[in-house]
């Protein structure tokens, strides 16, 4: 047992009798942290007051009896692992303190090797749920208010808002572009929560095809459809007492919605091809990229459920309308990629400034993969404006139209990136042939440079621009670009 | 209840008693062979003697319920019968009695003595520090001792099987001394019951 256990967990052994009290202390000490209690009335008092993790429980106690002591640890939610142990060997008894939550149950005379077994298993439970309760605080704690960025005022009143509706059920909606970060907004929500210890999980509508997402939110039985060869537990059964994050869901369709809007009301749903009710408390924060008031009014999302998720609006601002932020994520993104792929790269005051007033149209996501490539591609310890520039420009071009919120205005905008202008400037007026490059020939720079960098591994060169091998090989064929490879002369 | 329940029950009582001591001793005998500590062989050594006597005491407590005493009916007076029991108890401080009745009857004044004696001491004041205890008398057709507990609720004794060996063991320290007042009683011609109402006993004593 010594050498099993690594830890001191604290173990309380609650006996009128001073034999057992006595044995199990030797029994025990050395392994765990040992106290014992010779009455009943007086154990929770000492629980509560000194932590235990074990709790070593004779049923039959001057003061309160095992089974009362049951109930009120289970009353007052006590953290405590029980191991009745008890002279009486009525089935009843065992039954009801297991149903009372005890652990196990030991019947005197008991085998000290049989408690030993069933305190190293309760051990190992507790070790692992230690760990995920360290792993979970450290994903909590990386979602505090505190540690998201967001020093700008539109950003801070978004958190005062959030603060107060924390630990309410309210459903959230969070509408913003995409790359604002919505998803790190929904957790934070879930982390910050009285429902942190509990599962949060996230659905993409947007990416499930219209005939999965039923089955994905709600789960199946098994036969419920060809292919549905076992049950399957859905999202929201999943994540009952936690968090659901359904992630553009603009994108549901309306009889999905429907079903949405049902559990929504209800607090219940079947899993398809199943009768059984399930009752489940999710908390639900929606968002989307899309103005669901418009789409509303087009009639192509229902009414009763945007008023259904709309109980806290939260609009998130695009980059360019909280650049107070841009130095903070560039310093917190520079560190991050830094120390990944461990290299000592900086940026220059210039740079800092270009990228500060840059209008950003993929918001934070564009921000972090420009500098995940500046710290990737600069062959100096010192990132120069020409570089930024161009990686930029490199972005433009391969930045797919997208349609995005005026969240100010709540009006849909297309916007079109200034690069793509250009480029069409270019087509459209010979003149400026002199002036501005096209597109090739920005991409096959762009290739040449980051080829070189690579020391014309089109392997690691593909990677770090984000094609397939094939695609590169591609370009190279198109832009007729050589392959040079360093030759290490003797 | 049928007589073989009344068996299974009162054996089910000393089964459960017994098997205390019994996982010491058995704890302690597997400890000897884990542990290779002197100071625990001795202890172990102790401990294996001093349960097995226990185990010893619990059948001599038993079978000491079951012997009554020889005694002869005697005048005796109340309440003062009751103030020499109690004033022999080291509880006494927590015992009041009332004066209101004062009468003389016959009776087996040691065994009565016995029974109280049994109750006053064998209950767990350790455990019950608040408790208090009010004995009254009074006589009509029978001569009635009400002991009445005050501070502590006995409503987890069952009133039909009370007296069985054990049965109120979180409430009295050897679990034998209301079996003991019952063996008494029995042998005595007496009517010893519990009433939960009252939290206490009442011993009815026909003139």
């Amino acid at each position: 047992m010594n050498t099993i256990l690594e830890k001191y967990y604290r173990v309380l052994i609650a006996d009128d009798e001073k034999g057992i009290r006595d044995l199990l202390k030797d029994l025990l000490e050395g392994s765990f942290y040992v106290s014992t209690i010779d009455r009943g009335d007086t154990i929770i008092e000492e629980i509560t007051k000194n932590k235990y993790d074990i709790l070593i429980l004779d049923l039959q106690m001057p003061g309160k009896n095992g089974i009362e002591v049951l109930q009120t640890i289970r009353d007052l939610k006590l953290d405590i692992v029980v191991v009745v142990i008890t002279a009486s060997n009525d089935v009843q008894l065992a039954i009801t303190s297991m149903k009372l939550g005890a652990y196990d149950y030991l019947v005197k005379p008991f085998d000290t090797d049989k408690l030993l077994v069933i305190l190293k298993n309760i051990v190992e439970k507790l070790d692992l749920e230690n760990e995920v309760n360290e792993l979970r605080e450290k994903v909590g704690e990386s979602f505090r208010f505190r540690n998201i960025i967001g020093k700008s005022p539109k950003m801070q009143r978004i958190f005062a808002t959030l603060e107060r509706v924390i630990d309410t059920d309210s459903t959230i909606l969070i509408i913003g572009e995409s790359g604002t970060g919505k998803e790190i907004i929904a957790k934070a929500i879930h982390y910050n929560s009285n429902r942190k210890q509990y599962p949060f999980k996230s659905i993409d509508c947007s990416t499930i095809p219209q005939d999965l997402i039923g089955s994905e939110l709600f789960g199946h039985e098994k036969g419920a459809f060809t292919g549905a060869i076992a049950r399957k537990i859905g999202k929201f059964e999943v994540a009952s007492k936690g968090t659901l994050f359904l992630d553009e869901i603009s994108n549901l369709s309306f009889d999905m919605q429907a079903k949405l809007l049902r559990v929504l009301q209800e607090k219940e749903f079947e899993r398809i091809g199943g009768n059984e009710i399930i009752k489940v408390d999710t908390r639900i924060v929606a968002a989307s990229n899309r103005d669901i008031r418009e789409m509303v009014k087009q009639g192509t999302f229902r009414e009763d459920l945007y008023y259904r998720l709309n109980v806290v609006p939260i609009y998130l601002p695009p980059l360019k309308e909280r650049k107070e932020d841009i130095p903070l994520f560039i310093d917190y993104f520079l560190n991050k990629f830094t120390t990944e792929y461990g290299r000592d790269i900086s940026l220059d005051l210039q740079s800092r400034l270009y990228l500060t007033d840059y209008h950003w149209p993929g918001n934070v996501r564009q921000l972090e993969n420009v500098i995940k490539r500046l710290v990737l591609l600069s062959t100096e310890h010192v990132v120069k404006l020409d570089i930024v520039k161009s990686v930029l420009e490199f972005e433009e071009y391969n930045k797919p139209k997208e349609k995005t919120v005026n969240v100010e205005n709540e009006h849909i905008n297309h916007e079109i990136p200034e690069a793509v202008i250009n480029s069409k400037k270019v087509q459209d007026s010979e003149s400026h042939v002199d002036r501005v490059k096209t597109l090739d020939e920005i991409e096959k720079d762009y290739i040449e440079k980051m080829l070189k960098h690579f020391d014309y591994n089109i392997s690691l060169t593909a990677k770090a621009i984000n094609v397939s091998r094939k695609t590169m090989h591609n370009k190279l064929k198109k832009y007729n670009i050589a392959i040079k490879k360093t030759v290490i002369e003797n | 209840m049928h007589e073989v329940d009344i068996i299974e029950r009162v054996i089910r009582n000393i089964a459960h008693e017994v098997r205390n001591p019994l996982t010491t001793v058995k704890g302690y005998a597997q400890l000897l062979s884990q542990k290779n500590e002197p100071a625990l062989i001795v202890k172990s050594q102790h401990m294996i003697i001093e349960q097995s006597e226990r185990i010893d005491t619990i059948f001599t407590q038993l079978y000491d319920a079951f012997t009554v005493i020889d005694d002869d009916r005697a005048e005796c007076t109340f309440p003062e019968v009751l103030y020499t029991v109690v004033e022999e108890s080291p509880y006494s401080k927590y015992i009041t009695i009332e004066r209101n009745a004062q009468f003389r009857v016959s009776l087996y004044v040691n065994r009565f003595q016995q029974c109280l004696s049994s109750i006053i001491n064998g209950f767990n004041w350790k455990y019950f520090s608040g408790a208090s205890l009010h004995i009254n008398a009074l006589k009509d057709m029978h001569c009635i001792v009400n002991i009445s507990f005050l501070g502590v609720v006995f409503d987890s004794i069952p009133e039909d099987i009370f007296y069985y060996p054990f049965q109120c063991k979180q409430f009295f320290s050897k679990g034998t001394e209301l079996f003991k007042v019952y063996c008494i009683a029995q042998r005595s011609a007496w009517q010893f019951t519990f009433l939960k109402e009252h939290n206490g006993f009442t011993l009815e004593i026909p003139m």
